[in-house]
C-alpha cells in the first residue's frame, strides 16, 4: 500500500510540473487524477510540494545556453549599429533595422501563439524589444539628433512596457524597469532634472509585479520609489532661492526625521502582506537609515547660518515642512492601524516623538541642537534596544537595526571625537575623555537592557565587546605623551554643557543599575573606576599639569581596562577573550617600554605602581576565590 | 496565450515601428523643406560613447552673449536652465556664416523682424544647445575632423518653427561624406 501511496504522490507532483511546462492544462490534470481517484492539491504533502518546486526549478543547460546566446546576439546587434559601418549606407541600415524588428517580433509571435514554444518565443520577444531600441538609436545616429538623448531611451522604455503589459511578460517588465532607471539616472545626473515622470512607470510596474506576485520586482520598484523620493527632494532643496538656501537645506534634513518613522511603520505594515514582505524589509531598513543620517549629521558643533526657526514653517521650506507634517501624521495613523492589528508598535513611538521635539528645537543654536540630538541618540539607543527585545512579536529586523543604530552612532562618535582630539591638540584629553564618557553611557544602557531582558536572548555581548575595544583604543591613544592642555572650563559653553549632560546621564544610569542589580556588580564597579578616573583627568587638565600626570592616569586606566577584560573572560569562561586581553596587555607593555625608554623614572613609577595594584588586586581575588571554595566545601560537608 | 494578446501584440509592434518611422520622417522633412544655412564650428574635445563614435560640434551661436544681444522690449535677459530660447540668425552679403542677431522667448516677435529663427535650449552651463551638437561618424573615422575642427562648418536645415537638423558637414570647404 505504501508503494501505491508513494506512486500517487509522485503522480501528484509530476502533473503539477507538466502544467508549469505547458504539457497539460489544470483541467486535464484533474481528469488524470480522477482516473486514479486522487484529489488534486489537497493530498499533496508539503515536503513533496517543495520537492516539486525544486524539480521545476532545476537548471536546464539548453535554456541557459539559449539565454546566453540571445544576450550575445542583442549585445552584438547594439555594437554593430553603433559602429556605424561606413560600407553600409544609412538607407540600407534603416531598411535592415526595420526588417530586423519585424522579423524578430514576427518570429516571437509565431513561436508564442502558433508553435506554443513559450520559452524560446519569450527569448526572441526580448531580442525584438532590444531591436526596437536599436532602431531608435540608429535614427538618432543617421540624423545626428542630439537635442536630448534621454528621450530616445524613454521611448524605448515606454514601448517595452506597453508590449510587456499586453503580453504580461515578466522579463519585459524587468527590461523596461532597467530602461526607465537608466533614463532617470541620466536625466538626474547628466541634465540635473528632477525626472518627475519616473514615478509613473514605477507605480505601473509595481502594480504588474504585485499582480504576478513577483517579490523581486516589487522589491526593486519599491526601492526605486524611495530613491525617487530622495532625488525629487534633493532637486527641490538644490533649486531653492539663494536667500533661503541654508534654511531649505536644514529643512530637508529635518524632513528626514519625519520620513524615517513613516518608512519604518509602512515597512512593518507591508510585512503582513505575503507579496510585499521582502519589500517591507527594505522599506523598514531604509527608514532606520533615513532617521540615522540627519541625527548623526546634525550632532556636531558646526554653525548653521540661518536663524529662522523651522517650527514656524518659514518661507522657502514649505515643501519640506509640509512633507514633515504629513509624514508625522501618516506615521501616527500607521501606528494606530498597527495597534488595531494587535501589533505593539512601541518601538516607533520614540522616533516620532524625537522627530517632533527636534524640529521644535532652534536648529541654529549649536548648544540646543547638540544637547537635543545627543539626548535623542542615547534615548533612541535605549528605547530601540529595549522595545525590540522586550515587546513580544516578530521584530527580527528591528532587533538588528537597533544594534546597527547603536553601533553606527558609537563608531561615528568614536571616529569623530578621536579625529577632533588630533586636530585640536589643546583639547586632546577633553575629546578622548568625552568619548570615554559617551561609551560609558552606551555600555550602561546595554547593561540596563540586559537586566530588563532577563530570561530573553538579548545579545549584550556585542555592545560589551565594541565598547571595550573602543575604550581600550581611546585610553591607549591617551596614554602617549600629552602636553599643553587647555582647561575644559575655557572651552565653548556647548562642550561643557555636553560633558555635564553625559556625566549626569552616566550617574543616573549607575544609580539605576546599582538599585536594580543585586549581583554581578564587579564589571559595573570596574567601569566606574574608568569613568571617575578619566573624569578627574578631564577636570584637572590645564597648561601647568605635567604630561606625567596624564600619562600615569591613562596608563593605569589602560591596565584596569585590560584587567577588566581578563576578569570578564574568566566570568564568561572565554579563552578567546582572555587571549585578546593578554595580547592587549603585551601591546601596552611593549609600547610603554619603547615610548618611555628615555624617561626611565616615569616608566619605572608606572610599572611599579601597576605591579603593586596588580599584586593587591590578584591577592584579593585569589583570597575571595579560596573563601568561595571553602564555603562550597563546608556546604557540601553539611549536606552530607 | 490569450487571443486578445495574439491581436494586441502586432498592434503594439506596429505602434513601435510607427514611432521609428515618425522619427525618421520628421528629420527627412526638416532636411528637405528647411532653409539651408551655414554655421561656423568651434573646436571642442571630441568624445566617443558606447552608442557609437561622434564628434562634438560647438557653434559660435552656442555662446551667444545674452547680455548684449537684441531682445524684445521688457523681456528678461536671463534664461533658466532647460528654458527654450529662440535665436534669430542673420548674415550680410559679405559674410559666409550666419550669426546670432537677436534672442527671445517669443518666436513670433523674432519672425516679424528676421527671416530665420532657430530653436535652442539653455543647458546647465548656460550655453545654448540646438540639438545639432553631435555628428555621428563611422567607428574610428572622426579623428581627421577632430584634428581640424577649426576648419569645420555645417549646413543646417531650419524650419519656420525653429526646428533644425544637420544636412551636410564641410571640412576646409569640402563636404565630408562617409558613405
Amino acid at each position: 500500500m505504501a508503494d501505491i501511496k508513494d506512486m500517487l504522490q509522485w503522480l501528484l507532483n509530476e502533473v503539477n510540473i507538466w502544467i508549469t511546462k505547458g504539457i497539460i492544462t489544470p483541467e486535464q490534470r484533474d481528469r488524470i487524477l480522477k482516473l486514479y481517484k486522487v484529489q488534486a492539491q489537497n493530498s499533496i504533502k508539503p515536503a513533496a510540494q517543495k520537492a516539486a518546486v525544486k524539480h521545476t526549478g532545476r537548471i536546464n543547460l539548453a535554456r541557459v545556453i539559449l539565454v546566453l546566446a540571445v544576450v550575445c546576439i542583442a549585445v552584438g546587434l547594439v555594437i554593430f549599429y553603433a559602429s556605424n559601418w561606413r560600407r553600409m549606407p544609412p538607407g540600407v541600415k534603416m531598411a535592415q533595422v526595420f526588417l530586423l524588428i519585424l522579423t524578430c517580433y514576427g518570429a516571437s509571435w509565431f513561436l508564442l501563439f502558433v508553435k506554443k514554444e513559450i520559452f524560446i518565443g519569450r527569448l526572441i520577444l526580448m531580442l525584438a524589444m532590444v531591436t526596437f531600441g536599436i532602431g531608435i538609436m540608429l535614427v538618432a545616429q543617421i540624423y545626428h539628433i542630439s537635442s536630448h538623448p534621454t528621450n530616445g531611451l524613454l521611448v524605448w522604455a515606454i514601448g517595452t512596457l506597453l508590449l510587456s503589459a499586453v503580453l504580461d511578460e515578466q522579463w519585459g517588465y524587468y527590461m523596461s524597469l532597467a530602461l526607465f532607471t537608466i533614463w532617470d539616472y541620466w536625466e538626474v545626473v547628466e541634465y540635473g532634472n528632477a525626472a518627475y515622470l519616473f514615478i509613473a512607470p514605477l507605480l505601473v510596474l509595481a502594480l504588474f509585479y504585485y499582480r504576478r506576485s513577483d517579490r523581486t520586482g516589487l522589491v526593486l520598484s519599491v526601492s526605486l520609489m524611495i530613491i525617487y523620493f530622495f532625488q525629487v527632494n534633493i532637486h527641490w532643496a538644490g533649486a531653492a532661492d539663494y536667500n533661503n538656501k541654508h534654511v531649505t537645506e536644514a529643512a530637508f534634513m529635518y524632513m528626514l526625521y519625519g520620513f524615517g518613522p513613516l518608512l519604518m511603520v509602512a515597512g512593518r505594515m507591508m510585512r503582513f502582506n505575503e507579496k510585499l514582505e521582502y519589500s517591507g524589509y527594505v522599506v523598514t531598513l531604509t527608514g532606520w537609515i533615513t532617521f540615522m543620517v540627519p541625527l548623526l549629521t546634525l550632532s556636531w558643533p558646526y554653525k548653521i547660518p540661518d536663524t529662522t526657526p523651522l517650527i514656524l514653517f518659514p518661507r522657502g521650506t514649505w515643501i519640506q515642512s509640509g512633507q514633515f507634517a504629513a509624514f508625522i501624521l501618516l506615521s501616527a495613523a500607521g501606528i494606530r492601524k498597527l495597534s488595531s492589528m494587535d501589533v505593539k508598535p512601541h518601538i516607533y513611538i520614540p522616533f516620532i516623538l524625537t522627530a517632533l521635539i527636534l524640529v521644535m528645537v532652534p536648529h541654529y543654536s549649536t548648544t540646543a541642537r547638540m544637547i537635543s540630538t545627543h539626548i535623542a541618540i542615547v534615548g533612541l539607543i535605549a528605547s530601540s534596544l529595549s522595545f525590540a527585545y522586550l515587546v513580544p512579536g516578530e521584530w527580527h529586523i528591528e532587533k538588528g537595526m537597533a544594534f546597527l543604530l547603536t553601533i553606527a552612532m558609537f563608531i561615528v562618535k568614536w571616529l569623530g571625537l578621536t579625529g577632533s582630539a588630533f586636530a585640536d591638540n589643546g583639547y586632546m584629553v577633553a575629546y578622548l575623555v568625552g568619548f570615554v564618557i559617551f561609551a560609558t553611557v552606551c555600555f550602561l544602557v546595554n547593561r540596563l537592557v540586559k537586566h530588563l531582558a532577563e530570561g530573553k536572548s538579548y545579545p549584550s555581548m556585542i555592545m560589551d565587546i565594541i565598547t571595550a575595544v573602543a575604550i581600550w583604543f581611546t585610553l591607549y591613544t591617551a596614554s602617549f605623551k600629552i602636553e599643553n592642555q587647555v582647561s575644559i572650563f575655557k572651552a565653548d559653553t556647548v562642550v561643557i554643557v555636553m560633558l555635564f549632560l553625559f556625566i549626569t546621564l552616566a550617574v543616573i544610569l549607575y544609580m539605576v543599575l546599582m538599585a536594580r542589580l543585586k549581583q554581578n556588580r564587579t564589571i559595573i564597579y570596574l567601569s566606574m573606576i574608568v569613568f571617575i578616573t578619566s573624569g578627574i583627568a578631564l577636570f584637572i587638565a590645564r597648561g601647568e599639569v605635567s604630561w606625567i600626570a596624564y600619562s600615569l592616569i591613562f596608563n593605569i586606566l589602560l591596565f584596569i581596562a585590560t584587567g577588566t577584560a581578563i576578569y570578564y573572560s574568566t566570568v564568561i569562561q572565554s579563552r578567546a577573550l582572555l587571549n585578546v586581553a593578554v595580547c592587549a596587555f603585551i601591546v601596552h607593555i611593549g609600547t610603554r617600554y619603547f615610548d618611555l625608554f628615555w624617561d626611565m623614572l616615569s616608566g619605572s613609577v608606572l610599572f611599579i605602581t601597576t605591579g603593586i595594584i596588580g599584586l593587591a588586586g590578584g591577592y584579593i581575588l585569589d583570597k575571595k576565590r579560596r573563601q568561595l571554595i571553602n564555603t562550597f566545601d563546608s556546604a557540601e560537608g553539611d549536606h552530607e | 496565450m490569450n487571443s486578445y494578446k495574439k491581436i494586441l501584440m502586432p498592434v503594439i509592434v506596429l505602434l513601435q515601428v510607427a514611432v521609428l518611422v515618425f522619427m525618421a520622417a520628421k528629420q527627412e522633412y526638416i532636411l528637405a523643406a528647411g532653409e539651408k544655412i551655414l554655421l561656423k564650428c568651434q573646436p571642442v574635445d571630441p568624445r566617443s560613447l558606447f552608442s557609437g563614435d561622434y564628434v562634438i560640434l560647438n557653434y559660435e551661436i552656442t555662446r551667444t552673449d545674452l547680455e548684449t544681444i537684441t531682445v524684445k522690449d521688457g523681456e528678461k535677459r536671463s534664461f533658466d536652465i532647460n528654458e527654450t530660447i529662440y535665436i534669430a540668425l542673420d548674415k550680410s552679403k559679405m559674410d559666409k556664416y550666419w550669426k546670432a542677431a537677436a534672442a527671445s522667448r517669443d518666436i513670433d516677435w523674432l519672425r516679424s523682424r528676421y527671416k530665420t529663427v532657430i530653436q535652442g535650449r539653455i543647458d546647465q552651463y548656460y550655453n545654448i544647445k540646438f540639438g545639432l551638437e553631435d555628428y555621428f561618424v563611422p567607428q574610428n573615422e572622426g579623428r581627421e575632423l577632430e584634428r581640424d575642427l577649426d576648419n569645420v562648418h555645417v549646413e543646417v536645415s531650419v524650419m519656420p518653427d525653429g526646428s533644425s537638423a544637420i544636412s551636410r558637414l564641410f571640412l576646409n570647404d569640402r563636404e565630408v561624406r562617409f558613405y
